[in-house]
């Protein structure tokens, strides 16, 4: 009956209550449509970290993610391979040798991660696989084949067949070099990873730097994300101990992770923010709406309305404009993010080298999901019948003769 | 007084909570934006002011395409003549030269190969802030010494200490293998861990003498009086470089060329910013608006009486238009205090983002942050806002010109 009662007090005023409804749209909007943006620019962050040889576990051995040279490898690789017997089928698990190097042709010079991988293996894992344009990914057979980014390429003036040299330090100390033959060249998100990084097989790895078959890392890959706590904890009971460490994509990545904390804070000031920009207006249109009906509230406390009835009444109103205002200002949200992804998402590459130094991805595509909805709308309810509580009350707090006598 | 002013500031203060709650939205709106603003301006000039202490200096002059590719063979043959024909000019505070080359460096352990940076020692000081940022040992001295300074990140990766030796093995101008072997003199850290993992200095002369370079240098690293007139130095520094070297190819790059993704950055974060502040301000418009509509609703008895009276339309809605100006002024001008007064305090204690240290070192910033107040930061926010609320009272007040005084008296 109130709820009713309430629905009809409303559109008394449609254009009050229009006006109202659009501030609380946009509030919601802007609160959403923030969310999703940042939940796709993480999410594709996250993604794309994990994919360039993060992972989403890696064993290696203790000190080596804080000094990853030579100095830190895995010496018995067939002891530990042997107690991963039983580990999901899904998952899938890849070696690597990872030391810093040098590449270099006839007339430059680079510095450079050398990768030394197991192809097929290291296909299902990371980028690599699928990222090569030109030439061919690597082969078992592929001895002396090296795979380069294409932005180191055009730097080195260099293509497919002809020759690079890699130095680094073997594990004795003393320099290694090796010559290689260009197999084919990768292309990968950002220009820093193509410079970055430069694949051979593993074999050719440990021997160029006599390493016999020991290896830097052993990378997992789950089926998805919520398969990595279980994952971790999996291995670390199976391999942890003082020598190997077991770490999720989440320690191996902590700027990544706590620039996930720091937005996840600045999401709740931006809430604040536009609550309190919507919460004047919604307040003063509440009390407008109360004093216009001065005399009809008295009019119902003279005839026996209690005053806390007016008071629910009063919060039904607005419990139904913030309703309807957020299911609006949700599926504004929704259309706009459907229209931004099939519209290609929002393209930074006239700011791609913005985009390199902040680790954005060259286009950015919002991620609407449903249960992130819940906090901002929650949040816009919740306190919006708080705010409310005080024109609501003032209604409460009519004196019935006054009211009636009142013009 | 006249008599308008004096009708519409009564009638504003006639229904007090509603205007008391219009004025604080726009008050709210207007600090908030003041501080925004001032937080955003500042933080850029410590980025831009970190980054080109620390590396590029405001402007350089190379051999054309050296900034692309770096090669060795790319050099300003004559740097100090280049340095007379411009150093004249009145905003250039200091100018100093350097030299690059990819090297392998070893210690006894460690061998990674970085780039190696060869620095006029002593100019460089007047260039740079890496001088007060050394943590252990000393700055250069000798400009002939075999010595060097390095990031701590490195002396770490390498495993030396102040006094240890590094060998560098690299390429010559001409082709050569060169090598060299210096001491480490200090160790620096800047807090931002790519340039501390692959820096290490040393002076001009052992660098050109190592890679045999003469007197060449790859680049002429200038620090300007006046940022904001940086284009014009920039123009200035070229025709001098044309009148004076006609048949060198030399460029004259500013930071944002030889930074592109910082300057890019700004660019971005510029954008999102105005978009976050546009939502903001559209949610307290309409709020605004609404107000205005009901109080113009509300009085339209008021106005029937009024048109009766003789008023003409015109000067009716002039009158309302006064209460909404008066009311958006009071907002402003109490809001420009308030988000001064905010400011003003973070300007002073500054404050800290739990937890963003690690990114802020990234970019070069010290993780405690300082807004800064500007006449722009200042009056940008409000001066929207006040645009904005001016044009939403507006569309009410036409209203009044349609009305039918004799209609209108009877209203509810």
């Amino acid at each position: 009956m109130l709820g009713l009662l309430a629905w009809r007090n409303l559109w008394r005023m449609p254009r009050r209550t229009i006006i109202i409804l659009i501030s609380i749209i946009i509030g919601t909007w802007g609160m959403v449509f923030m969310k999703t943006l940042m939940t796709g620019l993480m999410h594709q962050m996250i993604e794309s970290s994990i994919r360039t040889l993060t992972g989403h576990v890696q064993v290696h051995r203790t000190g080596f993610f804080n000094d990853p040279s030579i100095d830190y490898t895995m010496d018995s690789v067939r002891d530990i391979t042997r107690k991963l017997q039983g580990l999901p089928e899904n998952v899938y698990w890849t070696q690597r040798v990872r030391v810093p190097g040098v590449v270099s042709n006839a007339r430059n010079s680079a510095g450079i991660v050398i990768v030394g991988i197991v192809p097929e293996d290291e296909a299902r894992v990371s980028f690599i696989g699928s990222a090569v344009a030109e030439g061919q990914y690597l082969t078992n057979e592929d001895e002396y084949g090296i795979l380069i980014g294409e932005s180191l390429a055009r730097k080195f003036e260099t293509e497919p067949g002809k020759k690079l040299v890699l130095t680094s330090q073997d594990r004795e100390g003393r320099i290694a070099s090796g010559g290689f033959r260009i197999t084919g060249i990768f292309r990968a998100e950002t220009d820093e990873t193509e410079e970055h990084f430069a694949f051979i097989l593993l074999p050719s790895a440990q021997r160029m730097l006599k390493m016999g078959d020991a290896v830097s890392e052993l990378c997992f890959m789950a089926p998805n994300m919520d398969q990595v706590p279980p994952l971790r904890q999996w291995l670390q009971s199976r391999i942890g101990n003082d020598t190997y460490e077991v770490m999720s994509w989440k320690e191996l990545l902590p700027l990544i992770t706590s620039t996930l904390e720091i937005w996840d804070g600045f999401i709740y000031i931006w809430y604040a923010i536009l609550f309190v920009a919507m919460a004047f207006g919604l307040v003063n249109t509440m009390l407008i709406a109360v004093y216009e009906r001065f005399r009809e509230l008295g009019v119902l406390r003279a005839i026996g309305m209690k005053s806390r009835w007016i008071i629910t009444q009063i919060t039904i109103e607005a419990v139904w404009l913030l309703i309807i205002g957020i299911v609006l200002g949700d599926l504004l949200t929704l259309a706009a993010v459907q229209w931004l992804v099939h519209a290609g998402g929002i393209n930074l590459s006239a700011y791609a080298a913005s985009a390199e130094q902040l680790g954005f991805p060259k286009i950015i595509f919002p991620v609407f999901k449903v249960t992130e909805l819940i906090v901002p709308n929650a949040l816009v309810l919740f306190l919006g019948i708080v705010v409310n509580l005080y024109p609501a009350f003032k209604a409460g707090g009519i004196a019935p003769v006054q009211a009636m006598t009142h013009n | 007084m006249s008599i308008n002013t004096k009708i519409a500031w009564r009638n504003i203060w006639r229904n007090k909570r509603r205007s008391l709650l219009t004025i604080s939205a726009i008050l709210f709106a207007s600090s908030l934006l003041i501080f925004s603003i001032s937080l955003q301006f500042s933080s850029y000039d410590t980025m831009i002011d970190a980054a080109v202490k620390r590396h590029t200096g405001h402007l350089q002059v190379q051999a054309d395409g050296y900034n692309k590719d770096k090669k060795i063979r790319l050099v300003v043959e004559f740097p100090m003549q280049v340095i007379q024909a411009i150093q004249d000019l009145p905003l250039i505070s200091a100018i100093s030269r350097r030299a690059n080359s990819f090297c392998l460096v070893s210690s006894d352990r460690r061998t990674y190969g970085i780039w190696v940076v060869g620095v006029d020692v002593a100019r460089e000081k007047e260039v740079t802030t890496i001088f007060q940022v050394i943590r252990k040992g000393s700055y250069l001295e000798n400009e002939n010494g075999y010595e060097a300074i390095i990031g701590t990140i490195l002396a770490k990766n390498l495993a030396v200490d102040v006094g240890d030796e590094l060998v560098l093995l690299g390429q010559g101008l001409d082709g050569s293998i060169a090598a060299s072997v210096v001491r480490v003199r200090g160790i620096f850290s800047t807090g931002q861990p790519d340039f501390d993992r692959s820096s290490l200095q040393m002076p001009l002369k052992t660098f050109q003498e190592t890679f045999s370079m003469g007197d060449s240098v790859h680049e002429l690293v200038v620090i300007t009086k006046d940022l904001d007139k940086l284009p014009a130095l920039a123009q200035a520094v070229r025709e001098r470089l044309r009148s004076s070297f006609p048949s060198d190819s030399l460029q004259v790059l500013t930071w944002q060329d030889l930074l592109p993704g910082l300057d890019q950055s700004i660019q971005v974060d510029m954008v999102s910013g105005w978009i976050n502040y546009s939502i903001l301000v559209i949610i307290v418009a309409f709020g605004i608006m609404n107000t205005f509509v009901m109080s113009v609703m509300e009085r339209t008895r008021e106005f029937g009486m009024l048109l009766s009276l003789g008023m003409r339309p015109g000067q009716v809605v002039k009158l309302v238009l006064l209460e909404s100006t008066f009311m958006s002024l009071l907002g402003i001008f109490f809001g420009i205090i308030g988000g001064c007064l905010l400011t003003y305090y973070f300007q002073v204690h500054g404050f800290e983002i739990p937890g963003a240290g690690d990114i802020m070192a990234q970019w070069g910033m010290p993780s405690r942050m300082w807004p800064r107040l500007s006449l722009i930061s200042i009056l940008m926010g409000p001066a929207v806002i006040l645009m904005v609320t001016l044009v939403m009272a507006v569309f009410p007040v036409l209203r009044i010109f349609r009305l039918e005084p004799a209609k209108a008296l009877r209203a509810v």
